[in-house]
């Protein structure tokens, strides 16, 4: 859609949970209208954000929408680019074989640099 | 330089609305552009014309509606988010055979490619969260 000069590096940084709030479902939409567009999409989790990519997610419980199902889709719209923070990742005692997509595990300033390429972060 | 504001946050619950507001007169003061204010999540009900305040506490519209008019400043309200929130123009209330409308005039009902759109097309992006 967007012509190549327009084609933008946006970084979007995911750090609530994925119930309890709609925040996390709305930058999920957000995440995948920039893949529509044809943009250079990363997502960075941190945080509580690393709740949304846990599998075995069962919201019918709460008659809502299941985030890490919504989750899946990211390949679909060309967005391969799955971050997790380190130090948010251990002190959850989680590990890459929980999540719904195959991530990559940076540390701080690792996420220094993921920021300084940005053309655009935005914050959810 | 050209910005892209977004606000998720809503007015009272949260001060998000109101400092994107002061943050984008100040971006024009410093002889800045803004090429759109977009409005998600809890951020739509700013525009929200049936809201009361109290005599001694700000309106968190007004202020928008009037900046918006002098400044020509394009103020746009997330379509998805806006519906499941209960914030429709004359054209949805219509369309899904609602009893009235509460959408400021200020602002656009559109969709999420609008916000893509203003990020590709601004030099900065500034979210004020929630």
């Amino acid at each position: 859609m967007a012509a190549e000069d327009l084609r933008r590096r946006i970084l979007f940084i995911l750090t609530r949970p994925p119930y309890g709030s709609s925040l996390a479902s709305e930058a999920l939409d957000a995440a995948l209208v920039a893949g529509v567009f044809d943009q250079d999409v990363s997502l960075l989790y941190m945080g509580e954000g690393l709740f949304q990519l846990l599998d075995q997610q069962h919201p019918e419980l709460l008659q809502t929408r299941n985030h890490a199902k919504a989750s899946r889709v990211l390949p679909e719209y060309d967005i391969n680019q799955v971050y997790v923070h380190d130090l948010s990742m251990n002190s959850r005692g989680l590990s890459p074989a929980d999540f719904v997509l195959p991530v990559e595990v940076l540390t701080q300033q690792d996420i220094k640099n993921l920021v300084a390429q940005q053309n655009a972060v935005l914050n959810f | 330089m050209k910005y892209a504001l977004a606000v998720y946050g809503a007015p009272y619950a949260s001060e998000s609305s109101q400092t994107a507001l002061h943050f984008a007169m100040a971006l024009l003061e410093k002889g800045h552009q803004i090429t759109r204010v977009f409005f998600y999540h809890e951020g739509v009900y700013t525009a929200n014309v049936l809201g009361v305040s109290p005599q001694d506490e700000l309106d968190p519209l007004r202020p928008w509606h009037t900046f918006a008019e002098a400044q020509g400043i394009e103020l746009v309200v997330c379509v998805a988010a806006a519906l499941k929130r209960g914030l429709l123009n004359d054209v949805e209330a219509e369309r899904y055979g609602k009893s009235g409308s509460n959408l400021d005039d200020k602002f656009e009902i559109a969709g999420l490619g609008q916000f893509i759109d203003a990020v590709i097309s601004s030099d900065k992006v500034i979210t004020f969260g929630c």
